[in-house]
């Protein structure tokens, strides 16, 4: 478990993280959402001891941060390697830091994606070599793996093979790993909690999924004709609506705390009416309503 | 994780690359061998260490570019993190590569010195005596040497961001003071102080806060003969002066690593306190160098020194405030918060304008400072008892070691301290040049008045009436011990004695006692001379004494008035009466420069050459050999010609060639 309390960076007159406290649970994978700019790169570089905060502190199992730092590896955007060093080379000089490094599984998967573990890191692609750290990171062996931005650019077949490496090393070993993004999609399948964060502070966090049970998306198609803008004042009456989207006659909504009779009266006037699963995305525009935070940013 | 094997991995993870191993190795090697080859040929004048500034120069380069080797990586954002980011310390990262860098130059360093030692003293017998300690006080010397840079270029790197600020900063910290001694405090000293001659703390300080002149004087900067070279050690203030820049600086990095933050990468300075501190000393000499140029290069001191310095207070208030606008303009970005630093700026402007306030302030009491109570005085007086090519170069090109010889020679604490000390109040209470007449004046003297352990410089004008005046020091005993050197030769029986009259020179060949008397009579000769017969007659040729024990010359200026010196050397067949008149001459060259007067006409060398007897003789009586010309103020000779003359040694049979000068009309 990471303990983040009222933490606070400043970089000149630039407030990079603002007062953030938060929890990043275990043996899970926890996203970190927000805009460039949103603290999300200062935030792991802090949790990674390459920055020191200017206030709070953070705590890894209990302890202090630098007492810890044997437990955590840190993947950035663009990982550095030494000059013509090799997969090999640097799962080696990982090995002489991390005393959990497994070599020989680094190699394995490397074999299993095709990548040469003895030809040089600076003749790969970026996918390939996005690819190469993230066998490093995983092979590390440590507790705690702090992602930056690691699918950003990947095309969606590299993209969803680094994923699925990340499910395999969850499934054998349960380890924390916390990725940062700025785009919702690159998280909302593999990462259960996600944080967002907005100007250098902690807009919500949590598993947004299970704190929207109370939410509902409904499918309707309603008679020709009916007056769109009178249903929607009406249903405002009846029931509590995050969103209201009418296309034509058919209308979706996005209702909280939806009585049984309500719906019941919905299910009257609408000559379809029909629950349906909300995507991350729905949920995240539920929770972010009300809260001055353009989602928009981070979903397209 | 901070373990010995922590640290012994990270060292060898600094020598990833070989880079540092390969300049510090490659680069000793590669001298080492030079080194040997040249021991190989010549051991006399070649050195290697002591006595030779190759070495100092090729340490403080090394101890530079291996620093920046070794913590490039603090330039270097994605490096930092990455490494930052592992389990292991950034003191443990810092320090491995310190000793890393020490260890590739300090280890091959203290081989080659071994080596070259043992070299030379396989081949030289008279090093074998001092391998040891000259081969330690070498390596200690390129050792100090090599941390003293390398300590500037760790500090210059941490305390900034980019490569762009850190090779300004090392280049200004390894410069400031020279600068500041030698460019400020010493122009001002020479423009505002007009009896300025040296000022012995400034040169002090530029020696010890220069690193390069530190460096210098540690391997013996003055230093040249094989004797002293292998007997040098540095002076103790110089010791200490390299120990304080190795441990000061050691511990301002030790400062600035803690201090520093990853963030600061990129920045071009990444501490705040280099920041401004950098602020406040570059303005500050920007300002006060502005200033002293100014005042050299109008020569405004010289009729006011109120005005000149006023005028330099204000332009270094105007160039120091520009420097901190400049600075603030190129840290901040164009614009942004100029003022921001307001007060730093004003006492920053201020202390320029103080500073140059404080020479034209101070001037007054500076040259008619007159220690009356001094325990010793040296004297040096321009053309006084110093040929004409040495007179000239004082004079005209203003090179001072003749000067400073004559100094360390006519050092006066008995009777000629009294009496000099009498003759210089009279000068110094002239107040320097108030009203004084440029046409009256016929010389300069300087004076190092010893005043407890100080040695204090002062130069004053000299008037024709002062010089006449100097006869009272002139003419007293410990003086003329000074300027005669030879009446202080003791058992010289054995010693070879010539006479040369300045166109041939003949071996004396005098007894063991004859060579005594003619030493007592010179004595004699010497104490009744009297300085008003120095302007009356040229010598008639000197004595050259080699002593037989060290081989030193000692000369013996014999005039014809030296009634018995005159008479011995005539016992000894020297015929002292015999003037270049009485050579015969075979011809004489005369060589002279034109100057273009006037429009259209043409300069340019002329050479004539006098062969007939008329001519001949006619030139023989104006004549005089220039190694005669000893006196060029008290008996000045024409020197607008350059003339050469032939004259036949009948009992060689060979033509003899001679420097001669003109007799004025008034000789």
């Amino acid at each position: 478990m990471i303990w983040i309390r009222n933490v606070s960076k400043h970089f000149g007159s630039v407030c990079a993280v603002n007062d953030i406290s938060l929890e990043i649970p275990e043996g899970m994978m926890f996203g970190m959402l927000g805009t460039n700019g949103a603290g999300k790169t200062t935030l792991l570089r802090l949790l990674s001891g390459i920055l020191d905060m200017d206030s709070g502190e953070i705590m890894v199992d209990g302890k202090m941060l630098g007492e810890a730092k044997d437990k955590i590896f840190y993947l950035p955007d663009d990982p550095y390697y030494f000059p013509n060093a090799s997969l090999e080379e640097m799962s080696r000089f990982y090995a002489g830091q991390y005393p959990e490094m497994d070599c020989e599984a680094a190699g394995y998967m490397a074999e299993g994606l095709n990548l040469d573990i003895k030809q040089p890191l600076r003749t790969f692609s970026k996918g390939m070599k996005r690819q190469a750290f993230l066998i490093l990171a995983l092979c590390s062996g440590t507790k705690y793996l702090f992602c930056d931005e690691v699918f950003d650019g990947l095309d969606p077949i590299v993209s969803e093979i680094m994923k699925n490496l990340f499910r395999q090393e969850m499934k054998e070993r349960k380890f924390t790993a916390v990725v940062a993004s700025h785009r919702l999609n690159e998280l909302e399948d593999i990462c259960g909690n996600i944080a967002i964060l907005h100007k250098g502070g902690l807009v919500t966090a949590g598993d947004l999924r299970g704190r929207s049970e109370h939410v509902k998306k409904l499918q309707c198609v309603f008679p020709e004709g009916t007056d769109m803008d009178t249903l929607e004042r009406e249903l405002r009456q009846e029931m509590e609506i995050v969103r209201f989207r009418a296309d034509s006659d058919f209308v979706t909504l996005i209702v909280r705390d939806v009585t049984a009779s309500a719906l019941s009266e919905l299910k009257k006037r609408a000559e379809v009416a029909r629950e349906a699963s909300m995507s991350l995305e729905e949920v995240f525009i539920e929770e972010m309503e009300g809260q001055d935070y353009d989602i928009r940013k981070v979903l397209y | 994780m901070t373990s010995v094997k922590c640290f012994i991995s990270w060292m060898k993870e600094a020598g990833r690359g070989h880079l540092a191993a390969f300049l510090g190795w490659g680069a000793m090697i590669l001298y080492g061998l030079l080194l040997i080859g040249r021991l190989s040929f010549d051991t006399d004048y070649n050195f290697f260490g002591v006595g030779n500034l190759v070495p100092g120069r090729l340490m403080a380069g090394m101890g530079l570019m291996l620093a920046f080797l070794e913590f490039f990586y603090l330039f270097q954002q994605k490096k930092q993190d990455f490494y930052y980011s592992l389990p292991v310390k950034k003191s443990t990262v810092f320090w491995s590569r310190y000793v890393h860098g020490i260890f590739h130059s300090v280890l091959p360093l203290g081989l080659v010195m071994a080596s070259c030692g043992l070299y030379q003293s396989a081949i030289d017998p008279e090093f074998a005596t001092f391998v040891g300690s000259y081969t330690g006080k070498s390596f200690l010397a390129a050792a100090g040497v090599f941390l003293i840079f390398y300590h500037i270029g760790i500090l210059s790197i941490i305390i900034c961001g980019s490569l762009l600020s850190a090779l300004p900063v090392c280049a200004a910290v390894i410069l400031y003071f020279r600068i500041l001694t030698g460019n400020v405090l010493i122009n001002f000293a020479s423009d505002y102080f007009y009896t300025y001659y040296r000022i012995p703390l400034y040169e002090e300080l530029r020696k010890m806060l220069s690193p390069f002149d530190l460096s210098e004087y540690l391997f013996g900067r003055d230093v040249y003969e094989k004797a002293h070279v292998l007997r040098y050690t540095p002076g103790m203030e110089l010791i200490m002066a390299a120990l304080g820049w190795i441990v000061i600086l050691f511990l301002l990095i030790l400062w600035a690593q803690r201090k520093r933050k990853t963030e600061g990468t990129g920045r071009l300075f990444a501490l705040a306190g280099a920041e401004r501190t950098a602020e406040i000393l570059v303005s500050f000499l920007a300002g006060v160098w502005a200033a002293g140029f100014f005042a050299d290069l109008t020569g405004m001191a010289k009729e006011s020194r109120t005005a000149a310095g006023a005028a330099s207070a204000l332009l270094a208030v105007a160039v120091a405030f520009a420097a901190h606008c400049l600075l603030e303009g190129i840290i901040k970005g164009p614009g942004k918060k100029m003022f921001r630093r307001k007060w730093q700026m004003a006492s920053v402007c201020a202390a320029a304008a103080v500073a140059c306030a404080a020479f034209p302030a101070a001037a007054s009491s500076y040259d008619t400072y007159f220690p009356a109570e001094a325990s010793g005085v040296s004297v040096s007086i321009d053309g006084v008892g110093m040929s004409y090519d040495l007179y000239l170069q004082v004079q005209g090109d203003g090179l001072r070691y003749e000067t400073d010889d004559q100094l360390e020679q006519y050092t006066l604490t008995g009777d000629g301290r009294r009496a000099a000390l009498g003759w210089l109040q009279g000068i110094a209470g002239q107040g320097a040049q108030s009203g004084r007449s440029e046409d009256n004046i016929c010389t300069r003297v300087t004076a190092c008045y010893y005043v407890g352990e100080r040695s204090v410089y002062r130069t004053y004008p000299v008037t024709w009436d002062e010089l006449e005046s100097f006869a009272a020091v002139y003419e007293t005993q410990e003086y003329k011990e000074k300027a005669y050197p030879a009446v202080n030769l003791e058992n010289a029986s054995d010693d070879r004695f010539t006479w040369d009259d300045g166109v041939t020179g003949i071996p004396l060949k005098l007894t063991g006692d004859e060579k005594e008397g003619l030493l007592a009579a010179y004595r004699e000769d010497i104490s009744e001379l009297t300085m008003e017969e120095l302007s009356s007659e040229l010598p008639c040729g000197n004595v050259k004494i080699k002593a037989s024990a060290g081989g030193a010359v000692t000369e013996m200026i014999v005039y014809p008035f030296f009634k018995r010196t005159c008479d011995i050397l005539e016992e000894a067949g020297v015929d002292t009466g015999k003037t270049f008149r009485d050579y015969p001459v075979e011809s004489v060259e005369v060589r002279e420069t034109l100057f273009s007067t006037s429009p259209g006409s043409v300069g340019g060398v002329s050479t004539s050459f006098y062969e007939t007897p008329e001519e001949i003789e006619e030139w023989k009586q104006k004549l005089v050999p220039s190694e005669l010309d000893v006196q060029p103020v008290l008996y000045p000779l024409d020197r607008s010609k350059e003339i050469k003359a032939v004259t036949e040694d009948p009992e060689t049979n060979s033509l003899i060639r001679t420097n001669c000068v003109l007799r004025r009309e008034s000789n």
